[in-house]
């Protein structure tokens, strides 16, 4: 009899956790669909098996710092091939601050010194370093927003680039 | 990925942390062992590159895996004796007790999980203040050696990220040597492992159910999600926060002086991932008096009780900050340069205060930062002060731990004019969010309701509630008194 009733008790238990499984579920459901959570899964969460996909045909690290850090790592790489392909040793350069690209509407995004030397170990400075004169290279920028690299003799050449970089070409959009 | 080199620290963490937490003698269920003892472990071998570089000893992978196998040799030497096998057994156990309703949730939360380990692993850091710091000093590091490396011959007018204290430095140049070139796993086993602990915290007292739907709340907090992947600060700093707050309260409770150590040695951990969590500790100073107080301590023990208790993090601020900044680094740092000097006006407080408010917690973008998990605990305090008001008085001491962190962050942006709203107040304000998690797991509407669920699921009919009798040493258990009476 004490068998039977703890059967039935099992029984009812049983019937009650998987009641409580469904409640769960739907729960869950809801939760996922309010506004918020649900643009948090379509952002971050459900988009991970298509990410996986184009990810697993990028594993190289070069493809993979390229995906993250974009156009300012492929430019910083590429000034420093440029040196490197020149025979140019340990060269400083002078960089355009941020600024000059945003108020010209160029989209390009600098790196401030130290993650250009992170990303592709090429030593940079911006035109408000306490080092600028110490500058061997610029980077110059036309109005045709051609780039381009050149040797900094002296003071002179360095003060005529910072000007430079304080010109806008185009008009704020 | 050199997945022996990733198991071999998987398994140094777990040593080193648990030979902690056997040191404190602290002891929790079998999963929050494993779990806290993987954070504990994470952060003794982030001090490890750190020391090698204060005594000038090459940091290359040899020296790495020495001075690691060393520490974890030396934590467990006269700790052996007190691993035991049913740890392991108890854990087993407890994973076969897991309700069909609860591993639904469970399952849920690793599904959510994956997408953030894969993102740790494929992609390289990205967030500015880690490029512009930690992960550019740690990557020449693995190359050069040392820590004061070629990345400080750079102009670096631009940042002062390169002055953080470096635990994330650390991990990262072991992880770099050892396991992946963008290192940043750890930050997956660090964040699956405090996610359990607080999972084992938040179903010790509520029903599966109840437990499964809070904790979905917690892990779906967009912007603590966000930095399960995003190497940062916070995270990390929020976690020991709160693990310093929880064994805080746990010593109030069993009065172990063992534990109230382990709680100043988590703060420590806490500074030396964000200094300023020194500020923190100063502000729970009063907290820590009063459980003194109450354990009637002679004024002396309280006093020099409360100096370790500021002691110890201060240690891990000093190391850093007074220690290696000031006499190791060739670049100059003047931390009095970096205070507010105008400390007469006040209003600055208050204007933060208001912000924080208005565009973070209560208001603004308020859920879509952290989801709907600060409007839950608001509904369920106020629940709780209208039909539970013996929950806010059992639970002030969480509350006091919110209070702080609440009054703090504002406090912080007064004293130190770099302390920003929109980056450093908003993740400064993740400390919140678990003690607020701890808060809801004692509540008395969320306990009371588990109590019903679980009284249904079982058919228990429920008895009457006792009387409550406030019951003092050599007082009579009240059933007995009553007994008495009649």
């Amino acid at each position: 009899m004490n068998l039977k009733n703890q059967n039935d008790q099992n029984k009812a238990v049983t019937v009650r956790r998987v009641l409580l499984l469904f409640a769960s579920i739907l729960f869950i459901y809801l939760f996922f669909n309010t506004e918020a959570t649900h643009i948090w899964l379509e952002d971050r969460i459900l988009p991970f098996r298509r990410h996986v996909k184009e990810d697993l045909q990028h594993m190289s690290l070069k493809d993979r710092k390229e995906i993250r850090w974009g156009g300012s790592y492929i430019g910083a790489q590429g000034l420093a091939n440029y040196f490197r392909r020149e025979h140019i040793k340990d060269p400083l350069v002078l960089i355009p601050p941020q600024e000059y690209f945003t108020r010209n509407g160029i989209n390009i995004t600098m790196p401030e010194p130290i993650v250009f030397y992170y990303y592709s170990g090429l030593r940079t400075i911006l035109p408000n370093s306490p080092y600028l004169y110490k500058a061997q290279y610029a980077l110059a920028i036309d109005s045709a927003m051609n780039t381009d690299i050149v040797h900094l003799s002296g003071k002179e050449d360095i003060d005529k680039i910072v000007k430079a970089y304080t010109t806008i070409y185009k008009p704020e959009p | 990925m050199n997945l022996p080199a990733l198991i071999f620290l998987l398994c140094m963490h777990f040593l080193c942390g648990r030979a902690l937490l056997h040191i404190f003698d602290i002891r929790l269920k079998p999963a929050a062992t494993f779990a806290l003892a993987m954070i504990n472990g994470i952060m003794v071998l982030s001090l490890l590159p750190f020391l090698l570089q204060l005594f000038y000893i090459p940091i290359t992978t040899a020296s790495t895996v020495i001075s690691i196998s060393a520490c974890a040799i030396l934590l467990n030497i006269t700790q052996l004796k007190k691993y035991k096998r049913t740890d392991i057994r108890g854990l087993a156990a407890g994973l076969r007790s897991i309700p069909l309703y609860e591993w639904l949730f469970i399952i849920v939360f690793i599904i959510l999980m994956i997408p953030s380990a894969w993102r740790c692993f494929i992609y390289p850091p990205n967030a500015r203040d880690i490029l512009s710091g930690a992960e550019a000093v740690a990557e020449f590091t693995v190359r050069e050696h040392t820590m004061l490396n070629s990345v400080f011959k750079v102009d670096l007018t631009s940042t002062n990220n390169h002055l953080k204290p470096p635990y994330i430095t650390c991990l990262q140049i072991i992880y770099k040597q050892l396991v992946h070139p963008f290192g940043q796993v750890w930050l997956s086993v660090f964040c699956i492992s405090f996610l359990t602990w607080m999972y084992t915290l938040v179903r010790e007292h509520l029903h599966g159910v109840i437990a499964g739907m809070l904790f979905l709340l917690f892990m779906t907090i967009p912007d603590v999600y966000a930095y399960t992947y995003m190497l940062l600060y916070d995270y990390s700093n929020m976690a020991l926060f709160f693990a310093g707050v929880y064994f805080l309260l746990q010593y109030a409770a069993t009065r172990q002086y063992k534990t109230f150590l382990f709680s100043c040695v988590l703060f420590g951990f806490a500074t030396y991932i964000r200094s300023e969590t020194l500020v923190f500790a100063g502000l729970l100073l009063p907290l820590v008096l009063y459980i003194f107080y109450k354990e009637q301590l002679g004024a002396i023990r309280i006093a020099l009780r409360g100096a370790l208790f500021l002691l110890i993090p201060f240690l891990f601020y000093f190391i850093w900050m007074g220690v290696f900044v000031k006499y190791y680094m060739p670049v100059r740092f003047d931390v009095q340069s970096q205070i507010n000097h105008n400390l007469g006006d006040l209003s600055p407080i208050f204007t933060r205060l208001h912000e924080m408010n208005t565009e973070y917690l209560l208001g603004g973008n308020n859920i879509k930062i952290y989801g709907y998990f600060i409007n839950v605990f608001i509904a369920v305090f106020i629940a709780d002060a209208i039909f539970f008001r013996s929950t806010l008085k059992k639970q002030w001491m969480l509350l006091y731990a919110i209070a702080i962190v609440y009054i703090g962050l504002p406090v912080l942006g007064y004293l130190i004019p770099w302390y920003d709203l929109s980056n450093t107040t908003k993740r400064g304000a993740f400390k919140l969010l678990p003690v607020m998690l701890l808060y809801m797991a004692n509540s008395g509407v969320l306990l009371r309701l588990s109590a019903v669920l679980q009284n249904w699921e079982y058919n228990i009919q429920p008895e009457p509630a006792p009387e409550t009798v406030k019951v003092s040493p050599g007082t009579p258990a009240p059933g007995k008194k009553k007994k008495q009476k009649r």
